[in-house]
C-alpha cells in the first residue's frame, strides 16, 4: 500500500529514471580479456615519451656544460700563453 | 590477485558502467579494456587494505570521463560547432547503441538518457550512478571523492536540469 501511494505521488520523470535502473544487464565480449593481454605486451616494448624525452634533455644538458668546459678552458690556455711568453692580447702598439 | 581473477570478478561491473555511461558498445569496450591495463599496471601500488571493487569502480569512473572529454574536443575540432554552446550536446539517436536502450518500448527512455548525457559532468555521474548503478548517496559520494550532502545538491540539480531541457526540447508533462 505504502510502496503504491509512493509511485502515485513520483513525477512521470523520477518514475522513468527508476526505470533506467531495471534495464537488463549486458553480457561482457567473450574477447575482451584477450584484448587487454594483447594491449599489456604491446606496451611492454614500448618506451614512454616522458622517458625518452628526459634521456634526450640529459644528452642536451650533457653536451652543453662540456661545450662550456672546453670553451673555458680554451681560453684559459690562450691566456697562460700570454702570459708565460709576455705577449701583448691586444691588437694595438701603442698603449 | 592476478588480472584473470580481477577480470573475472569485475569485468561485468565495469563493462555495464562504461556502457551506462556512455551509452555506446563499442565506447564500453575500449573504456573496459583500458581500464583492466590501467589496474594491471597499478597493482602493485593498490593497498590491498582499501576495497578492491571501489577502487576499481573510480578507475572506471574516471576513465569514462577522460573518454567523454577526449570525444568532446575531437567533435569540436572535427565540425563546425554552434555558437550557442551548451554544457553538452544531446547526443544523436544513432550514436546510443545500448542494448537495453534499444529494446522495443524503450523510446521514452532512450530519450530521457540522451538528455542525461547532455547534464553537466558530476550531476550526470551522480545521476547515472544513482538511477542506473543503483549506488546510494554514500557510495556515490566515496566514488566521487565528494560528501553526501554534496551528492545529495549534485542529484537535484540534475533532476532539475533535465525535466527543463526535456520540456524546452520535446516536452514532458
Amino acid at each position: 500500500m505504502k510502496k503504491a501511494s509512493n509511485i502515485t505521488e513520483m513525477s512521470p520523470l523520477e518514475i522513468q529514471l527508476n526505470a533506467l535502473g531495471q534495464l537488463p544487464k549486458s553480457e561482457v565480449p567473450p574477447f575482451l580479456l584477450t584484448r587487454i593481454k594483447a594491449r599489456l605486451e604491446e606496451k611492454m616494448e614500448y618506451v614512454r615519451p616522458a622517458i625518452a624525452w628526459s634521456a634526450i634533455a640529459g644528452v642536451l644538458i650533457l653536451l652543453a656544460v662540456n661545450i662550456i668546459a672546453l670553451r673555458s678552458q680554451q681560453h684559459s690556455d690562450a691566456e697562460q700563453i700570454i702570459s708565460t711568453m709576455h705577449l701583448n692580447s691586444s691588437n694595438s702598439l701603442y698603449q | 590477485m592476478n588480472l584473470e581473477q580481477l577480470y573475472k570478478e569485475h569485468a561485468s561491473m565495469v563493462y555495464n558502467l562504461a556502457l551506462n555511461q556512455t551509452g555506446n558498445r563499442e565506447d564500453a569496450e575500449e573504456i573496459t579494456q583500458d581500464v583492466f591495463v590501467k589496474v594491471y599496471r597499478s597493482m602493485e601500488k593498490f593497498r590491498e587494505e582499501a576495497q578492491t571493487g571501489t577502487w576499481i569502480y573510480k578507475i572506471a569512473l574516471n576513465t569514462c570521463l577522460d573518454y567523454h572529454r577526449a570525444k568532446k574536443r575531437k567533435r569540436r575540432w572535427g565540425i563546425f560547432s554552434s555558437l550557442f554552446e551548451l554544457d553538452g550536446e544531446i547526443l544523436p539517436e544513432q550514436s546510443i547503441n545500448h542494448p537495453g536502450l534499444l529494446l522495443e518500448g524503450k523510446e521514452e527512455l532512450a530519450r530521457i538518457y540522451r538528455h542525461i548525457q547532455a547534464l553537466p559532468e558530476k550531476q550526470k555521474s551522480a545521476l547515472l550512478l544513482s538511477k542506473m548503478e543503483g549506488k546510494s548517496q554514500k557510495e556515490i559520494a566515496r566514488i566521487l571523492n565528494t560528501s553526501p550532502k554534496a551528492v545529495e545538491s549534485l542529484l537535484q540539480r540534475a533532476k532539475a536540469n533535465l525535466a527543463n531541457k526535456l520540456t524546452q526540447n520535446e516536452g514532458l508533462r
